[in-house]
């Protein structure tokens, strides 16, 4: 059986906003380049194995660069954007068969399937940079 | 050659990690200072508390006035951060003229 594409999950973020685009509203969740964001996915129960690892990658739209986040077998991922602009979250499912590796499609942030508060809903992340202190005058 | 009295400006470095540099902002009152300011790279060298120090009179000598100042962290890409600013700064980097000549009585 193949394997199936993950849900992912936005979980904690600084703020957001809903976001209408070719008919389609998302949530672009906002925050400063120095901040941490976290991400789940489920995964559908009649596939997933035990030892099933998650690939995840963050795609900068305005650069066109992928930045992988690496592999793990938990669920959920904390990471920060390394540069400004709008980044799609990306993962997929990785098994080892005969120590031959078998991956699920990608799935991503902006797809359809894509969770906001337990609602189906696309979402992306925008980071911005972080302001200097306040300017004291000597 | 005369002498001026400096004034320098401190901020804590921006704590996103792609910052390259800063930029500094100056407008003269009542203008409000915005990304169409006048602006000076002043770089991204902190001292050992974190901090960047800036010496105006060696950014923008011989201005004399009132101005509104913001500084704003630069990435590679040339994004720019929200802006800290401080306003009301008195800016004299122009020495009055010397006296007149010494006669000796």
């Amino acid at each position: 059986m193949p394997l199936k594409a993950i849900v992912l999950i936005i979980l904690l973020f600084f703020s957001c906003n809903l976001y209408a685009l070719e008919g389609k509203e998302f949530f672009t969740w906002y925050g400063t380049t120095d901040e941490s964001i976290t991400v789940a996915w489920d995964v559908d129960l009649l596939s997933y194995q035990t030892g099933d690892i998650f690939e995840l990658q963050i795609r900068n739209t305005e650069r066109n660069t992928i930045t992988s986040l690496g592999e793990t077998t938990a669920f959920q991922k904390t990471f920060k954007c390394p540069k400004v602009g709008h980044w799609v979250v990306y993962g997929r499912t990785k098994r080892l068969i005969n120590n031959v590796p078998t991956y699920s499609e990608w799935a991503n942030s902006i797809d359809l399937t894509a969770l906001v508060n337990g609602i189906k809903r696309p979402w992306w992340i925008y980071v911005y940079l972080k302001s200097p202190g306040p300017i004291i005058i000597k | 050659m005369a002498k001026i009295k400096g004034l320098s400006i401190k901020f804590k470095q921006s704590e996103s990690p792609d910052v390259v540099t800063n930029k500094l902002y100056l407008v003269e009152m009542p203008g409000p200072v915005t990304y169409e300011s006048t602006s000076y790279d002043i770089g991204n060298t902190p001292d050992v508390n974190g901090m960047i120090v800036v010496d105006l009179a060696t950014i923008v000598p011989n201005v004399d006035g009132i101005f509104n100042l913001g500084v704003a962290a630069v990435d590679d890409a040339g994004n720019e951060s929200e802006m800290s600013k401080v306003d009301n700064v008195p800016l004299d980097f122009v020495a009055p003229l010397p006296p007149g000549a010494i006669f000796i009585i």
